[in-house]
């Protein structure tokens, strides 16, 4: 028991340290930075590359990897990213530091190497020596992580509590507007915590790479937990998310104590724990308070008060041009784009030709988000998960009850739809960041509950699926799927054309104004939740279709961060851009596997990481933007329709600016406090 | 009576004998012009009180001469150095404390830390004199030292406000409606206060909405109107027009 | 006549004044140990312009969250169109017929100004549409005689018929004001409160805005509740005026009334309040 109480410490630990350089830069500037585990994993990988690869000393390699390169990271990112995103909404910090966690990973490989990497040593000169404390082995590599974590902690304790630097930041914590007024720059208190708070990704990476395993996927699960215990803390309360980040690691340890070795049940259980904690402190919450939403960097009233004097960003395309000259003309740029695509096919060779039939599968996968994010505004991490859930729903309609394919597909999309439709209804009163964390985790309790459970996984095969009669050939599988995503394309446009479609913009764009006019919020989410689901599960079908087969481990939830990235850097409220978005996912990797080498082939996704990371300069996209160019040169600027005494004004934009008054949630704040009945 | 502008200031280097000097500031909140073609002069020493109803401008004025809010067009100079679009700890560094309305304290730290943050910029040498200034001035505030200032009642929270400004000696200070919400003896106190630094020649723009105190303590007026000066003259004959002025009576109007 | 605006479905043209549409009594709203109102009484009758003041602090933004539903009183009620809403939501309001507008705008950016009021009507008079619309085809054939009558008329009594095809999102703060009258109009509300309609505004948006709610006032059945800073717009534009200081009432009457009222001019100068002599 004490020795599964030891192991279970040391992952908490490193939960513990993860948790806490999560915290200290979302209070400090407003960001929850979703690359962390991206940092700690490259970091991680520094060493290895020094230590293993060059047969660096522990010491120097340590040093270089997390004592500089690390903080050095920090520097970097504040500088000259997270600084500029003060101000922007909580959807585009969201998407960018995704877009980071993207581009990282790719960019370790390409940097150190990418060989599989089966067992990585921790900072315990090797041979580990092995001691013996109370009758239990304990390594010395677990000795090093709790000296690690104890030392870090207290030291970090000591000066916040105790110093001037420490001061400083709970002073930009508390109000960067009065912190500034005392002649502190919150800028460079910011650059030190963001420096501080890589250190501790690198840290925590370098001391779990022996524990867990150098591996993505793993870094993956183990920043899911340091999510979960940050959710407990609410995003800004450090002790308990240390406290937290240690309880799970311990529960993680009593789990594997005393569930039964090799049950499937156990099996499950352990990567289900982050997902249960979110789970039990966010319910806790919501019936405490009513609504769990993140503050806005809140700051003090002072720095409420002086918001709306800085414009920002908002994530949903806000275009600033009249649009009716505009709008005729926006028929014609997917009609063309279509129509290219189309013709490809009989141009391109064989194989080429047949990437075409994926390349609109995704596009249909990335239609969904064009639904879910594009037009209701939030951002769901599962939707892969709900893509992974259509193709194994089709091959089992398929192969286990004789279906015939089409059928297949849509039913296994009413299966997903309905899945979305309840994650909509129990997220409603969570704010957006918190959505974005409780379907990340989600997606990846799918991923292992569901998605490794033997008859679906099939020992990584997945389950078979053919096409469809009729389209069994690349070339007629392509156009089936060109016309697939016309008319569900066509779906999209209709919706943003209805009432409900005025009724969602509301929604995404004032929740306050929304329900003034009287509009149900919860109606307009499920509906959303539940099309963008169903849109998904569609697309998964398909493309298990075309594959042959349901591998779930093609529809890994970190994979769906690539996807968000792909489809954001092209327009997320776009068709076209969702058109053109799956023929980059389909080509630009085959592209590069056909005529690069080596580790190069790993520039794509680092390409489409970058391309949401800059989302910050451009919310539009690429494509939405370029096709606003090409309009106006093709059309002419549009006159501006103005009464004569209006002025160019600077274009600011309207809504999500906190209201000073109304509480955004949907029920009444009630004025009795203690003591009143 | 006619806005003071910058010409009409006696030519031969008397523009150091203004502590502050804006001009043709316009600032934009969101997307509506919060303040437009502002002129304000105030020479060493002296007191200016800003009048005005609610959204006339007068803490958007604040706000921008201290830096936290960025103006669109326009000067402002501290002491002769032009300070325009100064981030505002810089602006801060140069002498000018602004106390903003609603309390300028740092609730989740105590009321030890808060005066820490307050002396920061004195030498070192002098930081403990200055903080005991402060506790000399607001002995209640000693009682506190641990206690988180958010936890304080709003006179001690004020009180602890303005320690920032007697513990150090600003060149400029800009105090933002410091009295409102506040109990009557409290006020009395507030304005003793402000009495003392003006002693120590510490030149004060002060932003009131209720208009005779102010007055009383002010050299000169300016009265803004939905973010113009309306009026501006000398304190004493203020009065009659500030009095107008609520209900947009204005005994004389500037377009 | 027939109006041109949406009119209330309930009222007689030309009704006497009755019940009050809209009507406050014995609030009370405390936040810890501070009373931010305290027995305020406030009402508004039908087809009427009310308005309430008071120097800051006073609690006028308090009073208009518990007449909106963002906040539930210590003690009082609120009552609208003879109906207790005390405890009812924002939306249950709106539906019975309460509309507001916000301080800072809260436009739905990508609509066009039309698309904000095509969309408060709809939500009131052809609420199924949210959903028919999906399947049936209507979203592409051009919108029924009676939403566009109405819309129009409602745009160019506001003003705004320019604006119609123009993306709410670059316009100055004082035509975002009038959209989001509109907006609120469209619904066919009873009563509209605006939440200091002029703050921000100059001197030519608050004419402008003031002669459009009066346009308003004339042709329809709607009355508007108006919180604001500056007491000369509300003394031009309402009936009656509520005064509120220190989270009392002090005053109430006609704007003549309150115009010369030494209590009011004293809660606004800072004054020692005088006493309680006969006024």
């Amino acid at each position: 028991m004490l020795q599964y109480i030891i192991a279970g410490l040391v992952l908490g630990g490193i939960y513990a340290l993860a948790a806490s350089g999560l915290v200290v830069t979302y209070v400090s500037s407003g960001i929850l930075n979703f690359a962390f585990g991206s940092i700690a994993y490259f970091i991680a990988r520094f060493y290895y590359y020094l230590n293993t690869q060059h047969k660096w000393a522990i010491l120097p390699a340590a040093i270089v990897s997390v004592g500089i390169a690390g903080p050095a990271m920090g520097v970097v990112l504040y500088a000259f990213l997270f600084r500029h995103m003060r101000l922007s909404s909580q959807l585009i910090k969201i998407v960018s530091t995704i877009g980071l966690s993207v581009a990282l990973p790719p960019l370790a490989l390409i940097f150190f190497g990418n060989e599989t990497i089966l067992s990585s040593p921790g900072l315990a000169p090797r041979p580990v020596k092995v001691y013996d404390f109370l009758g239990v082995p304990v390594t010395m590599d677990q000795i090093i992580v709790y000296i690690c974590v104890v030392a870090t902690l207290l030291i970090g304790f000591l000066v916040l509590r105790f110093t001037d630097a420490g001061l400083k930041v709970r002073s930009i914590v508390d109000s960067e507007a009065m912190t500034s007024m005392s002649g502190v720059n919150p800028s460079a208190v910011s650059l030190c915590v963001w420096a501080v708070s890589c250190f501790f990704a690198g840290l925590a990476g370098v001391l779990a790479a022996p524990v867990i395993g150098l591996d993505q996927g793993n870094f993956t699960l183990l920043v899911a937990a340091a999510f979960a215990a940050v959710v407990a803390a609410k995003l800004r309360s450090l002790p308990i998310a240390i406290v937290v980040g240690l309880a799970m690691g311990i529960a993680g340890a009593l789990a594997l104590r005393y569930l039964p070795q090799s049950s499937s049940f156990t099996k499950a259980a352990i990567p289900s724990i982050p997902f249960a904690f979110i789970l039990v402190f966010l319910v806790y919450n919501i019936f405490r308070t009513g609504r769990v939403a993140e503050e806005e960097n809140v700051g003090g009233a002072l720095d409420r008060a002086i918001r709306p004097q800085l414009t920002a960003d908002d994530l949903i395309g806000v275009t600033s041009e009249p649009t009716k000259a505009l709008q005729a003309s926006s028929y014609w740029g997917p009609v063309l784009i279509i129509g290219i695509i189309a013709l490809l096919p009989l141009f391109l060779s064989a194989f080429w030709a047949s990437l075409v039939g994926i390349a609109m599968a995704y596009a249909l996968a990335f239609l969904s988000y064009t639904l879910v994010t594009g037009e209701g505004g939030m951002i769901w991490l599962c939707q892969i998960t709900f893509a992974g859930v259509g193709a194994i729903g089709t091959a089992q309609l398929v192969t286990e009850h004789g279906w015939p394919v089409i059928p297949a597909i849509l039913v296994a999309g009413l299966i997903t739809a309905a899945m979305g439709t309840l994650l909509g209804i129990l997220t409603i009163r969570l704010g957006d960041l918190y959505v974005a964390l409780v379907t990340l985790t989600f997606g990846l309790l799918m991923e292992q509950l569901v998605f490794k459970l033997d008859r679906y996984y099939n020992f990584g095969q997945g389950v078979s699926v053919g096409r469809p009669d009729f389209a069994t050939g690349s070339n007629a599988f392509a156009y089936l799927m060109i016309i697939v995503f016309c008319i569900f394309g066509l779906l999209v446009f209709n919706l943003r054309k209805s009432t409900a479609g005025l009724a969602l913009s509301a929604v995404r764009t004032s929740l306050p104004a929304s329900q003034t006019l009287g509009i149900s919020v919860l109606a307009m989410k499920v509906l959303v939740s539940g099309l963008g689901a169903f849109v998904a599960g569609v697309a998964g079908g398909f493309l298990a279709s075309y594959s042959g087969a349901a591998t779930p481990d093609a529809y890994l939830t970190i994979a769906g961060l690539v996807w968000l990235a792909v489809l954001v850097t092209n327009g997320v409220r776009s068709n076209t851009a969702a058109a053109i978005a799956g023929m980059a996912f389909a080509f630009i990797p085959a592209l590069v596997q056909s005529y690069l080498h080596g580790n190069w082939v790993q520039t794509p996704t680092v390409l489409f990481g970058v391309g949401a990371v800059l989302v910050v300069l451009n919310p539009d996209g690429v494509v939405t933007n370029h096709a606003r160019q090409l309009k106006q040169v093709l059309f002419g600027r549009p006159s501006k329709h103005v009464l004569p005494e209006i002025t160019s004004e600077r274009v600011a934009p309207i809504g999500s600016s906190g209201a000073t008054l109304s509480a955004s949630g949907d029920q009444p704040a009630t004025a009795t406090m203690a003591g009143d009945s | 009576m006619t806005a003071v502008d910058a010409n009409t200031v006696p030519a031969g280097g008397p523009m150091t004998d203004l502590m502050l000097s804006v001009s043709g500031l316009e600032v934009k909140y969101g997307n509506s012009l919060a303040l437009r073609g502002v002129d304000i002069v105030v020479p060493h020493g002296a007191v200016l009180a800003v009048l005005g109803s609610n959204g006339a401008g007068k803490s958007t004025l604040a706000r921008t001469c201290s830096g936290l809010v960025p103006p669109t067009a326009g000067k402002i100079l501290l002491d002769g150095r032009d300070i325009t679009g100064w981030s505002p700890h810089k602006i801060r560094r140069a002498g000018l404390l602004y106390l903003p309305e609603g309390r300028g304290i740092l609730p989740g730290l105590s009321v030890a830390e808060n005066l820490r943050m307050a002396v920061r910029l004195e030498p070192r040498e002098v930081r403990q004199e200055a903080t005991d200034r402060a506790i000399e001035s607001f002995p209640v505030l000693g009682q506190r030292m641990k206690q988180r200032a958010g936890s304080l009642s709003g006179g001690e929270q004020q009180m602890l406000s303005l320690a920032r400004a007697l513990s150090v000696s600003p060149r400029l200070l800009i105090a933002d409606e410091l009295s409102l919400g506040l109990a009557p003896l409290v006020v009395d106190m507030v304005f003793d206060s402000l009495a003392k630094a003006k002693q120590a020649d510490v030149t004060i723009v002060l932003i009131e909405q209720f208009v005779h105190r102010a007055l009383a303590f002010a050299d000169r007026c300016i009265i803004l109107r939905r973010g113009t000066v309306g009026w501006e003259g000398p304190a004493s004959e203020a009065a009659a027009e500030a009095a107008e002025n609520y209900i947009g009576q204005q005994a004389a109007h500037l377009a | 006549m027939t109006s041109a605006l949406p009119a209330t479905e309930t009222e007689p043209v030309g009704a006497p004044s009755e019940e009050p549409i809209l009507s406050a009594t014995g609030v009370t709203v405390r936040f810890g140990g501070l009373t931010a109102l305290s027995d305020v009484r406030i009402t508004v009758p039908p087809a009427s312009i009310v308005g309430l003041v008071g120097p800051n602090g006073a609690g006028k933004s308090t009073l208009f969250s518990v007449l909106s539903g963002l906040l539930r009183p210590n003690a009082g009620s609120v009552s609208l169109s003879g109906h207790d809403v005390t405890r009812a939501r924002p939306q249950a309001r709106a539906r019975l017929g309460l509309a507001r507008t916000f301080q800072h705008p809260e436009l739905f950016a990508g609509l066009t100004v039309r698309e904000h009021l095509v969309l408060g009507h709809r939500i009131r008079h052809s609420r199924s549409r949210l959903w028919t619309d999906l399947v049936d085809g209507r979203a592409w054939r051009s919108a029924g005689e009676q939403e566009n009558t109405r819309v129009d008329a409602l745009m160019d009594l506001l003003g705004i018929t320019g604006l119609a095809r123009r993306d709410v999102s670059s316009l100055p703060l004082g035509l975002s004001r009038l959209v989001e009258v509109g907006r609120a109009l469209a619904t066919g509300p009873k009563v509209v409160l605006l939440d200091e309609p002029s703050s921000g505004l100059d001197a030519v948006e608050t004419d402008r805005l003031s002669a459009a709610l009066l346009r308003v006032q004339d042709l329809g059945h709607v009355s508007f509740l108006l919180v604001e800073h500056d007491v000369a717009m509300v003394l031009g534009l309402s009936e009656s005026v509520f005064v509120l200081d220190f989270g009392s009432l002090i005053a109430t009457g006609t704007p003549e009334e309150i115009r010369v009222d030494p209590a009011v001019k004293a809660a606004y100068l800072g004054d020692e309040p005088l006493p309680e002599v006969g006024q």
